[in-house]
């Protein structure tokens, strides 16, 4: 039982997302479900999903990337998702 | 923790040259590849962590795609074991150094005698070591009460004290303290210390050189050491002991006045006080104005306890006068006599056999009086 289906679960299973973030308090950030990095660099990280793209800025660290889904660490300032 | 389970997981770290990371890093996600620690260094160089059964399939990508790459670390229990294998001779000294010192403690490794001057330490040793207490024993079979015991019972040796301090015996004996007779001269003639007629003689050891109803002077030999056969032939000297008694005569002269001369209170009294701190004195500086006076003073601390000590004098002073009276002549004399029989008793040992007063009127209301004493007395 995953924390995403739970909460997939929780509103009905109306939607099937096309990613999943999950914020902590600014000092790490877990993305799964993008289709790959487009940017790297210290204070920008974009990720590419299938219909959009999510910017993450600030002082950036990666602790872990595996398939479709990346662990961030540092201080993370901003988490931005614009359509493609 | 994490780092830590990491590093036994089995990772090797790697440095990647090539611009695109992004790109790389995405193409090696997409094959499966686990990626940790990811590092830039700059636009074209990044480090990060694979784990180590995924490295031919990560370097295979990396060549195909032609981004140099080098392996800068290795994690991993394996090569914490090769590491470890490759200091075994190290470590194995470590262990054998820290399991000897863990078993050595156990036991006694030096024995340290102190505090004796004239036992041998190696007697101590030796008795010591003829009840099993030696360098190698076990500390716990050691009973400190027995070894003391056994060394209160050595020559010489009063008391002792067993500790272990570490790995050290350390034994603390105290000895015997060591009387010896004082050394005297051997005294080959005793000789008499006044002039007297010999009474009675006790020869202890030695030839008595006086008789009875010998008169002698002060000086003369009494108690010879030496001693002789029946022949009269010397037999050699001894330590001479014995006692002699004899009369002995004193005599002693005086001269007693009809009147005597004393001094009297007349009943005036003046009071001086003064006080004293740290040597200064305050007060009791005027001067007595009787010509003739007789003081009482008395000193006491008021603050003795303090750390200004403040010392009070009171001084009383009495005015005195000549006064002259009469004196009783034959109470004075007979005081004198006594006195001196006293005197003769006490100090020379003596006792009274017989003693002459002859009072002689000199003129002027002056007496003078002649005490002519005999007493039995030891001479030596």
């Amino acid at each position: 039982m995953s924390f995403f289906n739970e909460a997939i679960k929780s509103v009905g299973n109306k939607f099937t997302p096309e990613f999943n973030i999950i914020h902590l308090g600014g000092n790490a950030l877990y993305v799964d479900g993008f289709r790959k990095i487009t940017k790297i660099s210290d204070e920008k990280i974009v990720l590419l999903c299938a219909r959009k793209i999510i910017e993450i800025s600030g002082e950036l660290n990666i602790e872990g990337l595996e398939q479709n889904a990346i662990t961030l660490t540092g201080k993370i300032t901003g988490v931005t998702i614009n359509d493609l | 923790m994490r780092d830590i389970i990491s590093r036994f997981k089995g990772y090797k770290r790697i440095e990647v040259d090539g611009y695109n990371q992004s790109f790389l890093l995405t193409k090696l996600a997409d094959e499966n590849i686990s990626i940790e620690k990811v590092e830039r260094k700059s636009p074209k160089s990044m480090f990060f962590n694979i784990k180590k059964k995924q490295c031919k399939k990560t370097f295979a990508i990396l060549e195909k795609l032609c981004y140099n790459y080098s392996i800068v670390g290795e994690y991993g229990i394996s090569k914490f074991l090769k590491s470890a294998l490759s200091r075994i001779g190290l470590i194995i000294g470590v262990i054998i150094f820290g399991t000897v010192s863990i078993i050595g403690e156990n036991f006694i490794w030096k024995v340290e005698i102190g505090g004796n001057e004239r036992t041998d330490s190696l007697s101590i040793e030796r008795r010591l070591e003829d009840n099993g207490i030696a360098v190698g024993m076990v500390k716990r079979k050691l009973d400190a009460f027995g070894v003391r015991m056994l060394l209160n019972d050595m020559d010489g040796i009063a008391e002792s004290s067993v500790e272990i301090v570490g790995t050290t015996l350390k034994i603390t004996v105290f000895e015997d303290t060591e009387f010896t007779n004082p050394i005297t001269e051997p005294e080959i003639s005793l000789v008499s210390k006044y002039d007297a007629r010999i009474t009675r003689i006790i020869v202890d050891e030695g030839t008595a050189k006086v008789n009875i109803g010998d008169n002698i002077s002060a000086g003369t030999e009494l108690i010879s050491g030496e001693i002789f056969d029946t022949n009269g032939e010397s037999l050699g000297l001894r330590n001479a002991k014995g006692r002699v008694y004899g009369i002995v005569s004193f005599t002693a002269s005086t001269i007693f006045s009809e009147t005597v001369m004393t001094e009297k209170d007349t009943g005036n009294k003046e009071v001086r006080s003064s006080f004293e701190i740290f040597g200064l004195k305050i007060g009791g500086k005027k001067p007595v104005e009787f010509r003739t006076f007789r003081q009482e003073t008395k000193r006491q601390f008021l603050t003795e306890n303090l750390f200004f000590p403040i010392k009070y004098t009171r001084t009383v002073y009495y005015e005195t006068c000549r006064d002259i009276i009469d004196n009783d002549i034959d109470g004075a004399i007979e005081s004198w006599k006594k006195e001196k029989i006293l005197e003769m008793i006490i100090s020379c040992g003596g006792s009274e056999t017989e003693a002459i007063l002859v009072k002689t009127d000199i003129g002027g209301n002056l007496t003078k009086a002649d005490l002519f004493l005999q007493a039995e007395m030891p001479l030596i």
